[in-house]
């Protein structure tokens, strides 16, 4: 049996919503980078479910940039977070981003 | 040729450019030689013109060479034209004449900073040759300006000197009191006349502003004001005589032939406007000869050879001024001329004593110098003779022929004139006496190299025949020769003239149209009154010669005794009749203190109701700015919430 394309959008903007509140209210940057990748991960499941109801393969290719796109992004993101943290608070301990404000 | 004499102006200004931009790699020789060739390209082809309008009907000798159309407005126009006429060829020989001797003469003394030397005397020439060859007022302005600012660049040639600097601002800035004077002028006749062309505005002056009218005296004195602004003449004489500070070939060309001939040229081209307003004329006139009185009676007493000769120019614009106010704008045109060569004579020998003086201007420092710099001498005799108007020099003729007008306007005048003329021989040997001649005066000059450069020597020498001789183009009719001068320039005058209300008061148009009416036949009674006149200033001339000889060679005390004597008169006329202290006291300071005052009350006040202002819209902005946190989760916030609002609306609606 078919699961109604309502279920999976219905996932979607959860998922989406979770992803921009926790990108918005996260005092982490880390924990921030990941929403925004629970976010786009929602984008793309949305794409790929109304590929599917109209029966093109359009949306499908675009979940495949998505992907790429998503992978990318991330890693430049962790690679700026990493560098950033690493020489983070050895000359001023007070304002070091890992401390929760 | 005629159509090519655009390229007149055009010589000097691919002098500049290549020297400009190719020149910095230049020997200083290549640099001289390059000024000295585009000299000699105008000066060709002025003379090519010249002969070809010689070729032409008096009458037909009005040619205009249209090159572009410049400002278009609704139905008038300006052009980028030149008009060739007699007056506008006379001054091309003598302005092209002028700047290739001075162009030679500096070629025998090349010094640091000879590149921007060329560059500004080209500059100049090119200027000076757009104004007076020009076809409308507004193109003659441009002309107008750029001579006054390279005036300014070569005064404060050697920059670092405040002297130079402070004198070189002050000319000008004087020069923009007669640019405004001049422009309001020129708006005027443009509102009057609806064009700004000379061909559409001088021959048609009388029939289109009203004799004696309002317009008339406004737009002539204004004109007027600023033609005297630019020949320094009283009371806006202050910035000449401190403006020789520059190198002296270019105070040459600048102020002995060129600068203060721009104020005579605008009076005698707008002779017909000036016609119409005979105050005007009778103002001219007056200040003219009393400036003449003014520049001679200073020079008198000025120990500095620049200032000494600077107020000799002042003085002989001022009897320039006084003929083209009593309506002989001829006379004006010739002395102008004579002057021009023989005032460069002595500007010249002036650079070449001061050089070999290495830089000492002051005459009590000088003395014998007659043995060591021989041609120098020489030349500066003639020079002298010249300025002092003895037979047979230019300056005799043309002298002559503006005490004549003077004469015919009013004795009195003549009078004026006549006592300058003692003045002026007496101030001019007075130079020659002291710098060439006496004891050595204590000076540290004994090993200084005295170099008379060939190039030097030449151009004075060319000089010097041509005052020798200069006086045949204008011997006067009423003593029974043909003034060619003043029949080549009369198309000029007469049809500007011709357009004049016939009923002028005063004889001045009755006893010169008498004068040439019949050559040497008519009025004889004129002439022998012309002849009268003439042998008296002479004679005046020469005994001036004879007392100068006495105080300068034959008693050296004697006037050190005379100056204790007349101890105030001196200090009057050494400070220049205090026209500097009195402009200073009667415009400067009431200026400043109302500065001042405005500053404090006005200004101080407009400054806190602002500074209120600005608080209250800070204020404002320390309020709004608070949105930027810099955080860039807010910002992510801030978009999210923008996008709701778009998509609510968009689905709401």
């Amino acid at each position: 049996m078919m699961v109604p394309a309502s279920h999976y959008l219905l996932v979607s903007a959860v998922l989406f919503t979770v992803g921009i509140v926790g990108a918005i209210l996260r005092r982490d940057a880390l924990t921030a980078i990941m929403c925004v990748s629970v976010l786009l991960n929602a984008l793309t499941l949305t794409f790929v479910t109304i590929a599917r109801e109209l029966a093109s393969l359009d949306g499908q290719v675009i979940g495949l940039f998505l992907i790429a796109v998503i992978t990318a992004t991330m890693v430049t993101g962790l690679a700026i977070i990493i560098s950033a943290v690493k020489e983070d608070g050895a000359d001023k301990p007070e304002r070091s981003i890992r401390r929760e404000r | 040729m005629i159509e090519f004499v655009w390229l007149i102006p055009l010589f000097p200004l691919l002098g500049v450019i290549i020297i400009g931009c190719l020149g910095a790699r230049f020997p200083k020789r290549l640099i001289g030689l390059v000024g000295t060739l585009t000299a000699a390209g105008s000066l060709a082809l002025s003379c090519r013109v010249f002969v070809d309008v010689l070729h032409m009907l008096p009458h037909e000798r009005f040619v205009e060479v249209v090159l572009w159309e410049w400002l278009p407005a609704g139905t008038t126009r300006v052009d980028v034209g030149f008009l060739v006429d007699p007056l506008c060829l006379v001054m091309l020989l003598l302005v092209c004449g002028v700047s290739f001797c001075v162009h030679i003469y500096s070629m025998g003394y090349t010094a640091t900073g000879f590149r921007r030397y060329i560059l500004c005397l080209n500059l100049f020439v090119f200027f000076m040759l757009l104004l007076i060859s020009s076809n409308s007022f507004l193109f003659m302005l441009v002309g107008w300006q750029g001579t006054s600012l390279c005036a300014s660049l070569l005064s404060a040639f050697w920059y670092r000197q405040q002297a130079a600097v402070t004198a070189s601002r002050k000319a000008f800035v004087f020069d923009r009191i007669g640019d405004y004077s001049i422009l309001l002028g020129i708006l005027l006749i443009a509102a009057h006349f609806g064009s700004l062309d000379f061909r559409d505005v001088l021959p048609l002056a009388a029939e289109k502003l009203p004799a004696h009218g309002l317009a008339a005296v406004l737009i002539s004195l204004l004109l007027m004001v600023g033609a005297l602004v630019r020949s320094s003449q009283l009371p806006f004489s202050l910035w000449l005589p401190d403006a020789i500070q520059g190198p002296m070939p270019g105070h040459a060309l600048i102020h002995a032939a060129t600068l203060g001939a721009s104020g005579i040229y605008v009076l005698a081209r707008c002779s017909t406007l000036f016609g119409l307003a005979p105050l005007s004329l009778w103002a001219i006139a007056a200040i003219g000869a009393g400036t003449a009185f003014y520049g001679a009676a200073v020079s008198l007493t000025q120990f500095d050879i620049r200032r000494i000769f600077a107020y000799a120019t002042v003085s002989q614009l001022g009897y320039m001024v006084l003929a083209c106010g009593s309506g002989a704008y001829a006379a004006g045109i010739f002395h102008l001329i004579a002057h021009a060569v023989f005032q460069t004579i002595v500007f010249l020998a002036c650079g070449s004593i001061i050089y070999s003086l290495d830089g000492e201007t002051d005459l009590r420092n000088m003395g014998g110098l007659w043995r060591r710099l021989p041609w120098t001498y020489r030349m500066f005799w003639i020079g002298t003779l010249s300025l002092s108007g003895i037979v047979p020099f230019a300056g005799f003729f043309s002298r002559d022929a503006v005490l004549w007008a003077a004469f015919q306007k009013h004795p009195v005048l003549w009078i004026a004139g006549v006592i300058t003329v003692f003045v002026t021989t007496f101030y001019a040997f007075r130079a020659l006496f002291v710098i060439f001649h006496g004891r050595n005066r204590p000076n540290d000059h004994a090993d200084s190299p005295m170099i008379e450069p060939p190039a030097a020597v030449i151009a004075l020498v060319v000089l010097a025949v041509t005052s020798l001789v200069g006086g045949v183009i204008g011997l006067p009719e009423g003593l029974g020769a043909s003034n060619w001068l003043e029949r080549f320039l009369m198309p000029v005058f007469q049809s500007q003239a011709s357009a004049a209300p016939a009923a002028l008061p005063g004889p001045e148009v009755n006893l010169v149209a008498a004068s040439h009416a019949g050559g040497a036949g008519g009025s004889s009674s004129a002439g022998l009154l012309h002849g009268i006149l003439t042998g008296i200033s002479l004679m005046i001339s020469l005994l001036s010669l004879g007392i100068s000889y006495f105080f300068y060679r034959v008693d050296p005390l004697a006037p050190v005794e005379i100056a204790a004597l007349f101890g105030r008169v001196y200090r009057t006329l050494y400070h220049a009749w205090y026209l500097a202290e009195l402009s200073d006291s009667m415009v400067v300071q009431p200026l400043v203190k109302v500065s001042g005052w405005l500053w404090r009350t006005v200004e101080m006040r407009l400054n806190i109701v602002l500074f209120r202002l600005g608080g209250v819209l800070i204020a404002c902005s320390r309020f709004f700015e608070r949105i930027q946190t810099g955080l860039a989760q807010h910002y992510a916030l801030l978009i999210l919430a923008g996008i709701v609002l778009v998509l609510a609306y968009y689905f709401l609606s």
